[in-house]
């Protein structure tokens, strides 16, 4: 096994804070380029979003997205023959109040996803040092103050001139002309709109439109939870890629060590001396994600204030619990971005722990070197459990794989189960023979047919499958039960039945559903004046944030993160 | 109960029946806000002064309904009329962008099925299909269950609030701008009461609820006018 080869140079807080950036959009040029490891396929899929056509790019949180699309767009900007745009619709749950009070909620929305374009024109017109062509500068001036109205909830619709999408194509040829390029591509960054679905119908109905023989859009969306509208056809308007580092790839250890090279400085690299086994079970158990293996590592060399600096297996342990703690919980907030659904996370919940405990059985009666870290579930699957499955992808609690068929036997769909809630839930039933290395060695030299195959009634009841229903909140004014989930009015009082605006809702939330520990939570009740998700989100500097005991700019860096993640997409 | 999803989806007339009433009921509200405008808002009342009216329906509806004689065979099913109609008896336009014109625009839509319903007993005709942004081919009958049909009430009552509040501002922008409100409570207390009276929906129960807290949310307008700051134009 390869060592880890060191970085130089010495550490301060700040650069510790950027060291330990989760979230590629938030690095600069200098640091994504010198951090970033390249991953399996990075080459081929780069290749095709710098490139012409359609794209879409799928993958869970933190598997490498934005990585993908920052790139491209620092590569696109040095060459001289394509203009990029990068534009991130994290932001997009802020504009959901509009749908409860606007009627012309999606012209407005429409509206933001192309100011958004037009804006990232200009910042990548501004980092190539381009004079801006007078309409161009107004436009910016426009779109600029129409996202800062939005997003922030403005009363008074901001005003712009509307631009059509078809429009915006035409602008975008000008304007690339202008500049001297020949092509012109829109990376187009966490475009899910997952939690409304006239958002998403809206934004694939813009998205179809972005393409001529200059301009080319990419997208990046979520598996499980992205519905397309009804004009656009997978494959047909674009072509559907997937950025998900595989654990069961030879290179994939050599992948994640060369990313702690790359961004551990010295004086951190030093702790893991000896102890590199430890790097490889959080590579493993990070399953895939750069993100949360680089969090695990954070952990693990206690670049946390309060955390004891010597690496150990007890600290991966803990750093892999709470990792699992993590995905089990971003799977959980679910219900109440997709408020409708709860029945179903409920469910689902029950439904994690019975394929994790089905494995463990499994894996109970198998040798080391067969151990299952995946599930077969035989076709029909029901939609109600499809529906599940999705939303268990979205968190990246699992990963579909490949489907297979076993003849008569049927056709089977098969999931993986994320490692980190594999190893914590100890379902690879390795007793007391579980050191990392251990674990190392059973997840990269497992028999791939080691599958345990089962049907959708071996891990829920009929019971449980029913009550997979909408959660409907009954009439306010008389009690009744909704007629469906398209009533719009009581069919007993007439009474209009309204949805409660689920941006607002996750603003109000108390920050005890960040996914931050207790500790931290704790602190910031009784050390400062932050009470809800929204209260974070103000205190843009940090001020109250900063009063906690042992928050210093990485762990404010990262409540900032838990919160904007909170409610965004 | 009628209008419930066993009743619509067991019957296509019911649908047709029930959009006819939502679609005149919102005529209606038009008919009466125009109307109550012409009889208590000095500037509608000069605006529309030129309206030829029959004597027998100033004979029927008698001098404090001399509005609805003049609107009672205007109709309000489409989205040209309501816009035409409101300049032509209150010189108010309707701006061409916005909630207002998004709402008009889904309602253009429901009077669309609503006039196939009326006229050729729910069969969408060539010109419903060109109106509603349609490509279907061949013949197209309207059958609402109940998802579309409270989305139908659910536009309707979008269009009737966003134009109240639409109107609502205009007047008294207007009456701000003519000198009609003094800032002082005494004294606009009866014209302003009418005002409120008339727009206000004790339905939705929105605050302010009264007519004197209403009024306090515009008097700092009313008293940046007397302070000599530009009115609107």
């Amino acid at each position: 096994m390869d060592g880890i080869q060191p970085n130089s140079g010495s550490i301060d807080s700040s650069s510790l804070e950027n060291i330990f950036e989760e979230r590629a959009e938030n690095l600069s040029r200098n640091e994504l380029f010198d951090w970033s490891a390249p991953m399996p396929n990075d080459a081929e899929i780069l290749r095709k979003i710098k490139g012409p056509g359609a794209k879409l790019l799928t993958g869970p949180r933190g598997s490498g997205k934005s990585t993908i699309f920052r790139r491209a767009y620092f590569e696109l900007l040095d060459s001289t023959d394509v203009l990029p745009a990068y534009v991130n619709y994290a932001r997009s749950l802020a504009l959901e109040p509009y749908f409860h009070r606007r009627a012309n909620a999606l012209q407005i929305f429409q509206q933001w996803l192309i100011a958004k374009i037009i804006y990232g024109i200009t910042e990548a017109a501004r980092a190539l040092d381009y004079a801006l062509p007078v309409g161009l500068e107004y436009r910016r001036s426009t779109a600029e103050n129409l996202i800062h109205d939005l997003e922030t909830g403005a009363n008074n619709t901001p005003a712009m001139e509307a631009v059509s999408p078809s429009q915006l194509v035409v602008l975008l040829e000008e304007w690339t002309t202008f500049f001297g390029r020949r092509r012109c591509v829109l990376l187009l960054d966490d475009a899910a709109h997952a939690f409304s679905s006239e958002q998403q119908r809206e934004f694939f109905e813009v998205f179809r439109a972005l393409k001529s023989r200059l301009v080319a859009a990419k997208a990046a969306v979520y598996p499980g939870v992205t519905s397309y509208s009804p004009n656009f056809h997978i494959g047909h308007e674009a072509e559907l890629m997937e950025v998900w580092c595989n654990p069961h790839d030879t290179n994939y250890l050599a992948v994640m060590r060369d990313v702690i090279a790359r961004r551990l400085p010295a004086a951190l690299n030093a702790k893991l001396k000896g102890r590199e086994e430890l790097i490889d079970y959080l590579a493993l158990a990070s399953f895939g994600i750069p993100r949360a293996f680089l969090n695990m590592v954070a952990q693990l060399v206690g670049v946390d204030e309060d955390s004891p600096s010597r690496p150990s297996k007890t600290l991966a342990d803990a750093a892999i619990s709470a990792h699992a703690q993590s995905v089990r919980s971003i799977f959980v907030s679910l219900s109440r971005k997709l408020p409708r659904f709860k029945n179903f996370i409920d469910i689902g919940k029950h439904l994690q722990a019975a394929i994790t405990q089905y494995i463990k059985e499994y894996n109970y009666g198998h040798p080391t070197n067969q151990k299952a870290v995946s599930v077969a579930i035989a076709e029909p699957i029901s939609p109600e459990i499809s529906r599940i499955l999705g939303f268990m992808e979205y968190a990246g609690m699992v990963r579909k794989m490949e489907s297979f068929s076993r003849g008569n036997r049927g056709v089977y769909q098969r999931y993986s189960v994320h490692y980190a809630i594999l190893v914590d839930e100890k379902a690879l039933s390795l007793g007391k023979f579980n050191s990392a290395q251990n674990i190392v060695d059973v997840l990269t030299n497992r028999d791939a047919h080691a599958i345990p195959h089962t049907k959708e009634s071996g891990l829920v009841t009929p019971d449980q499958i029913a009550e997979c229903i909408l959660d409907l909140e009954p009439c306010p004014h008389c009690g009744a039960a909704r007629a469906s989930s398209e009533a719009r009015f009581c069919v007993r009082c007439g009474h209009e039945l309204k949805e409660s605006s689920i941006y607002e809702e996750l603003l109000k939330s108390p920050i005890d559903r960040l996914p931050l520990t207790e500790r931290k939570i704790e602190g910031l009740k009784t050390e400062s004046r932050i009470k809800t998700v929204k209260d974070i989100l103000l205190d843009e500097e940090s001020v109250e944030i900063r009063k906690v005991t042992g928050v210093g700019p990485v762990w404010a860096r990262r409540i900032h993160n838990a919160a904007e993640e909170f409610v965004s997409v | 109960m009628i209008g419930t999803g066993p009743a619509l989806s067991a019957s296509p007339i019911m649908g047709r029946v029930l959009l006819l009433g939502l679609v005149s009921s919102a005529e209606f509200y038009f008919r009466s806000i125009l109307a109550g405008l012409i009889r208590i808002c000095p500037r509608c009342r000069e605006h529309s002064a030129k309206t030829m009216l029959s004597l027998g329906a100033v004979y029927y509806h008698g001098i404090n309904g001399l509005g609805f004689g003049v609107l009672e065979a205007t109709s309000f099913s489409t989205a040209g009329e309501i816009r035409n109609h409101t300049q032509k008896f209150t010189s108010f336009t309707i701006p061409s962008s916005g909630s207002l014109a998004a709402a008009l625009q889904d309602f253009d839509r429901v009077c669309q099925f609503r006039h196939a319903s009326v006229h050729a007993r729910g069969e969408l005709g060539a010109q419903n299909i060109r109106e509603l942004g349609l490509t279907l081919k061949g013949r197209h009958s309207a059958h609402l269950e109940l998802a579309q049909w409270h989305g139908a009430v659910e536009v309707t009552g979008n269009l009737v609030r966003a134009y109240n509040r639409f109107l609502y501002r205009e007047v008294v922008g207007s009456w701000n701008d003519k000198a009609l409100l003094t800032g002082d409570w005494r004294r606009d207390r009866k014209r302003f009461q009418q005002i409120f009276d008339m727009f206000y929906c004790a339905r939705d129960g929105l605050r302010p609820r009264s007519a004197y807290h209403t009024y306090l949310a515009i008097r700092s307008a009313i008293r940046k006018r007397l302070a000599g700051a530009p009115v609107r134009a």
